[in-house]
This record gives C-alpha cells, sequence and structure tokens, in this order.
C-alpha cells in the first residue's frame, strides 16, 4: 500500500488477525489521497484463497484472479451508474436482495461504495437496515472524502478510519518513484501537490497528463494580462478551450501565493521561473485587491454545479486582474 | 481450443446455459458462457451469479481448452445455421472463429480463468434421490413461498434433510405448505438449506417424472443437482427459517372430510365474486353440510352448500380462499381432510391417510 496508509492498514490487518474485522467502515479523507485503492486492497485480502501472510493476499489464486479481472462475485462496487451523479436507491434494494443471498466462495464478501456521499437520502436510508443486522463474513465499506455530508444515522453504524494526506516530503518521495511518470523531479512534484491540495493520487495524474506544462503556461498567460501584453478576454477564452481548460482554483493558487509574498514570506512553488514571475506580479498589485480578487474566486468554486455562464465567470475574474495590476489605464 | 459439433448436438445444450444468463448485467463476462474442452466432452456453463447451469455433451478433439463467448450471439448463430449442419470452432488469443460451411463468424472471448464457476469441492452433504421424487417435493409446496418479503428467508424453499428423511417447506406467514419424503438419505447430521425462489423455478423446469437417480449436495453456500444431463447449482439464501413444527397444529378437535375435486370446483366458482384484495370467505359448518359464502366490496355475493363429513358442534371460520385453493390443487388424494379447533385458530388441510404433505392456512378475522 502507500506509505501514508500504513496506520490505518496495519490496524485493520490487526483486526483480522484478532478475527474481529468491523462489519462496516467508512473510510475517511481528502480526495485523490488513495482511499479507493485502499478500500480495494483490503477487500482482495479478505477475498484471497490463500493468503500467504495474514493482511495480504497472494495475487496468484483463482480468487485473486477474478478479484483483478474484475469479476469475483464477492467484490461487489456501488457507484453513480452511466451519468448519474447519484447513486439511487434501487441500486442499494438490489444491493439488499443480493446480499440475502449465500456468498460466492468460501472466504469473505466485501461491498464498497464510492463515494458515500453520492447516495440520495433514501439511498442512504434504504442501506441503513443492512448496516445494522449485517449478513456474515460480509464487510461494507463507505469511502467519502466528505463525511460531514452523510447522514448521521449511517455515521454512528460505521467503525471510522481516517487515511489523512501524507506530509511533502514523503508524497513528493512517492511521486518520484511511480513508473507512470517516470521523469519528474522534486520541483514539479512539490508544484503538483502544492496545485492539488496536497493529494498524491491525484498529483501523479495531473503529472502524467503534463498539466505541469498548461500550468506554467497559463501562469504566463496570467502575467501577460498584468503586463498588457495579452488581452484578458482572449485568454479567457483560451482557458475555456477542451483540451487546454485551466480550472479557476490555479489562478486562486496564484494569488495566494502573491499575498504571501506582499505579507513578507515565501512562495511555496519551489519552481524558480515560476518564483521570479510571482515576485515580479506582486510588485504590481495592492494586497487588499489581491484579497478582493481571491474572495470573488472562492465564491466561484463554491457555485461549482450551478449553470452559470462560465465564459462571463472566466472574463470578470480576468478583467479584475487586468484593472488591479494597471490602475494607470483603468 | 479446437472443436467440431453438430449443430443439432449443441443447440439444446446451449440453449439451458443461455436461458439463465442476464439480458443486462454490469459485469461483461457474465453475459459469456464458459467452454471446457477435456479430451472427450465439451461442457458449457452459463451463470446470472444466483443460478448455475453446466452442460457436458460428448465431442471428439484432441484440442483440450478453455474459453468463453457470448453466449446470446453464439446461440442465435447456431440456431440460424441450416439444419445438420456442423460447426467448426477453433480460440486464437481473444478471439474465437466459427466456420460451418461457407459461413463463418469471428466472436470476441474473455479469459475462463475469469468467469465466476461456483466451487464444487466444499460440499458437504450428499443424497440420492429419484427426479420424480425431488420433483414432487418442489411442486408440493413451492407455491407458498413468499414474495418479496422483507423477511428474506421466507423467500424461498426450506429443504430439511434428515438421517431418514427430507421435507420441503414453504411459507409467507399466512399459510405453510409441508411435504415430507420418507428416505434413508445416508446423512449423519440434519442440514437445512433454503433455495431462493428463482433456483426453485428453474430446478422444477428441469425435473422430469421419471425414477432415474439424480444426487443433490449441499455446502454452506449452495446447492447442486446432479441431473443426467445438466449440473444445477444455486445460490442458497443466508438465512435461518423459522420452526415450522411449532406452526403445524397439533391438537385439533374437529375435522371435515370431503371430495377435494368437489370443494376446489365449489371454491373456484365462489371465489369469482370475493374481496379481491382480501380474497376473504366465511366458511359455516353444520352437521354433514358445509357452506361457504363469499362478498366483495360491489356488494355482489357467492353462497353454495355441499355435503361433507362433519360431525362436531356448529362452527363459522374465515380463510383466505386463494390459500384454500392452492392447497387443495396441490394435494393429489381424492378425499381431503381439514382440522381445526376454532375460529381463531389455524387449519390443517390433507389427503385422506396421507400426511406426508401437509397445508396449515391461518384463519381470517369476519
Amino acid at each position: 500500500m502507500f506509505p501514508w496508509t500504513n496506520a490505518p492498514w496495519q490496524y485493520l490487518t490487526a483486526r483480522i488477525q484478532q478475527q474481529q474485522i468491523p462489519h462496516a467502515i467508512l473510510i475517511a479523507g481528502p480526495a485523490g489521497v488513495g482511499k479507493l485503492h485502499f478500500a480495494r486492497a483490503f477487500a482482495q485480502v479478505l477475498i484471497c484463497e490463500n493468503p500467504a501472510r495474514i493482511g495480504q493476499a497472494c495475487g496468484q489464486c483463482r480468487a485473486c484472479g477474478q478479484f483483478i479481472a474484475h469479476t469475483h462475485p464477492d467484490y461487489i462496487f456501488i457507484g453513480p451508474e452511466d451519468d448519474s451523479q447519484v447513486i439511487k436507491i434501487d441500486q442499494i434494494r438490489h444491493l439488499r436482495e443480493v446480499l440475502t443471498l449465500a456468498r460466492h466462495g468460501r472466504r469473505h464478501r466485501v461491498v464498497v461504495v464510492n463515494p458515500a456521499e453520492a447516495m440520495t437520502t433514501a439511498a442512504a436510508n434504504s442501506l441503513l437496515k443492512t448496516l445494522e443486522e449485517p449478513p456474515a463474513q460480509t464487510l461494507l465499506v463507505l469511502v467519502t472524502h466528505q463525511p460531514s455530508v452523510l447522514p448521521a444515522t449511517l455515521r454512528s453504524r460505521c467503525q471510522r478510519l481516517n487515511i489523512p494526506l501524507p506530509s511533502v516530503e514523503t508524497a513528493c518521495e512517492w511521486l518520484i518513484h511511480q513508473p507512470s511518470i517516470p521523469t519528474v523531479n522534486p520541483a514539479q512534484c512539490r508544484l503538483a501537490l502544492l496545485m492539488n491540495e496536497g493529494a498524491p493520487l491525484r498529483s501523479m495524474e495531473w503529472l502524467a497528463q503534463g498539466m505541469d506544462t498548461r500550468h506554467a503556461q497559463a501562469l504566463e498567460a496570467f502575467y501577460a494580462i498584468a503586463q498588457g501584453k495579452l488581452s484578458p478576454l482572449a485568454v479567457a477564452a483560451q482557458w475555456l478551450k477542451t483540451d487546454t481548460v485551466v480550472p479557476l482554483s490555479w489562478p486562486y493558487r496564484w494569488l495566494s501565493e502573491l499575498i504571501r509574498i506582499k505579507s513578507g514570506q515565501f512562495p511555496q512553488t519551489g519552481d524558480l521561473q515560476q518564483q521570479a514571475i510571482l515576485h515580479k506580479l506582486a510588485q504590481q498589485v495592492d494586497l487588499d485587491e489581491l484579497f478582493t480578487l481571491q474572495t470573488r474566486i472562492t465564491a466561484i468554486l463554491r457555485a461549482q454545479g450551478v449553470a452559470l455562464n462560465q465564459q462571463l465567470l472566466y472574463e470578470s475574474v480576468l478583467s479584475r486582474w487586468s484593472q488591479l495590476t494597471q490602475p494607470l489605464h483603468a | 481450443m479446437k472443436l467440431k459439433v453438430s449443430r443439432e448436438l449443441l443447440l439444446k445444450p446451449l440453449q439451458i446455459v443461455t436461458n439463465v444468463v442476464e439480458r443486462r448485467q454490469n459485469n461483461p463476462i457474465l453475459a459469456n458462457a464458459l467452454l471446457r474442452v477435456n479430451s472427450e466432452y465439451l461442457t458449457l456453463t452459463g451463470t446470472d451469479l444466483e443460478v448455475e447451469m453446466i452442460v457436458t455433451l460428448p465431442i471428439t478433439t484432441p484440442h483440450d481448452g478453455d474459453t468463453t463467448l457470448p453466449a446470446r450471439k453464439f446461440l442465435d448463430l447456431c440456431r440460424s445455421l441450416p439444419e445438420l449442419a456442423e460447426l467448426d470452432l477453433s480460440v486464437d488469443k481473444d478471439k474465437a472463429v466459427i466456420r460451418s460451411g461457407r459461413s463463418r463468424f469471428t466472436l470476441a472471448t474473455l479469459p475462463a480463468a475469469d468467469f465466476p464457476e461456483i466451487e464444487t469441492a466444499s460440499a458437504q452433504t450428499e443424497l440420492l434421490l429419484s427426479q420424480s421424487q425431488l420433483k414432487s417435493l418442489i411442486d408440493q409446496t413451492q407455491f407458498a413461498m413468499a414474495q418479496q418479503d422483507v423477511r428474506y428467508y421466507l423467500n424461498g424453499l426450506l429443504l430439511d434433510v434428515h438421517p431418514e428423511r427430507v421435507t420441503a417447506v414453504a411459507t409467507d406467514g399466512h399459510r405453510l405448505a409441508y411435504s415430507q419424503l420418507t428416505l434413508a438419505t445416508g446423512v449423519s447430521v440434519p442440514v437445512q438449506a433454503i433455495i431462493p425462489r428463482k433456483g426453485v423455478t428453474e430446478l422444477l423446469r428441469l425435473l422430469e417424472t421419471t425414477e432415474d437417480k439424480i444426487t443433490l449436495q449441499l455446502s454452506s453456500n449452495h446447492l447442486r443437482v446432479r441431473l443426467p444431463q445438466v449440473i444445477f447449482t444455486t445460490k442458497l439464501i443466508d438465512g435461518k427459517f423459522p420452526d415450522y413444527d411449532q406452526v403445524v397444529p397439533k391438537h385439533t378437535n374437529k375435522s371435515m372430510q370431503v371430495n377435494r375435486q368437489a370443494l376446489h370446483q365449489v371454491f373456484t366458482r365462489i371465489a369469482v365474486l370475493s374481496n379481491e384484495k382480501f380474497r376473504s370467505m366465511r366458511l359455516q359448518l353444520t352437521k354433514n353440510l358445509l357452506k361457504a359464502s363469499v362478498h366483495n366490496p360491489e356488494q355482489e355475493e357467492a353462497e353454495e352448500e355441499m355435503e361433507v363429513m362433519y360431525s362436531g358442534e356448529d362452527v363459522e371460520i374465515g380463510f383466505n380462499i386463494s390459500y384454500f385453493l392452492d392447497a387443495l390443487a396441490a394435494i393429489r388424494q381424492d378425499e381431503v381432510v381439514v382440522h381445526f379447533t376454532d375460529t381463531h385458530h389455524s387449519c390443517l388441510v390433507h389427503g385422506v391417510n396421507d400426511i406426508s404433505s401437509r397445508y396449515v392456512i391461518m384463519p381470517m378475522r369476519l
């Protein structure tokens, strides 16, 4: 497993050893920290017919083969289906029907619900009965990064297992050794972590997709607006194109960095070129204005999911940025 | 893997196997049938994770191997080939090629190792009985199973295996059907298994009224029935069946005897005008006379009298008429006996001189 999941992993394997496997666990932690990987890995340990040691799946037996091929009947995954955003009550009803039947194999059965907060209220209520009277040898795993959104009735029926964010050092060390991103350097890793709230798996994906290059380009464009070289409207259009989309969380981060610099601290990014840009920008802007703009972006980010005209939002943010960096033209 | 087989030989087994394959499923491999070639046999397996069918047919090929093919497509191809056609099937990597005459089809395969076959090694109880015996046990009881009851253990048929008898029991909480077969089972410890509704239906479809011996294998999770052509396996319901013995009334003080056919006809006639929701019926018994009456919310009524053998005191009891009809249809004797006590206690129905199949029906408050 991951270096930062050692503690919860050892806790669970110890429970296997004591033959006190909980009937339901709630795995909580920030998005992109590896909760689902963790849940699946533990499920495989419980389903493997021939575990080499306690807490380790053999990876060779028939059950492991079917588990890896996603065909093992004792591993049941519940998530939003098709284009839906939510887990519907029919899915939970069907699950309850399946759980009244015996298991397929000789060992345990594991149900993973991810993300648990996607369950509709009706679906969550329908699961309560199962959580209260769980079938034998069956483990229910709810995975969530917003445990507070879950109904208290669900939370109180599960053992909670938190997977915290790793330290930047641990995460960097891990990222550097990932085979999917063979050529990254520590500075890139730190940047990726910074832009992804410190979540290692998300950062890995970010780097694998080459988002760091896009990020550098976006920051250049942001700088160019401040210098009056690019029009905010042109940049907004560019940032909204599907293949070069730039989330507004990036400018939000940059503003945070600028605020740090203005308050006499060092920026968090390790990239020297980007530091240079940020330092130059910091001289152009007023601290109060930075806070105002950041508040505006926060409001926009919070309204995600509401059908707002994205182009207008981007244009308003970037125009404001253009105005506050070039007070003479305003 | 390579094999040659005639369309006629393959068609029926493939139909049986494809029958349990669901049309829509989350897992692509469940749309496939498992094909396994083992020196002289071809084994076909299909499953929906609740029920599994295995059919074996003789073939000759020196090329052993296994794979999985889209079951429905394979069946549709076989069906649409001309009669007496020969099929040549060969598997190469993830493609299967079927040749027949001048036709050629390429189907996508999935690895056989990923197919969720049900394990067989762990069967703990095994017994032999004839097809007709098992068919009778199920036929006599299955109608009383509950449907989608929250007491999920009632949504199936209990098979209770004792050293010297096998009992099938089904109940929905309002009535209970019980059928017993005296048989030296060879088991040392009594075993109970609840077969889910789907398994019961599918199994009944396979059973014929012959004296051929078949093998029943029970493990903690599965029931497997080895029929001459088919190996049928179903998952069991993971629960505890209520103690049915306590439900069967033992101390009744009144009983009536009547011709089963005649009673069934009377009830069928008056059932037409019974309340469609509650199906309630009033039975009034006086010396050697039964009066049955129903009425519905539209104020329509039906009433019929018939001669019965009854010598107890006058009594009036309400029943669900459907439950009575089900029981009367299942009993095989010409005469039936109904035992009861009073309006508050359930009655017991069985064929005269035969208590191997018994039916308990709870009264209704009128």
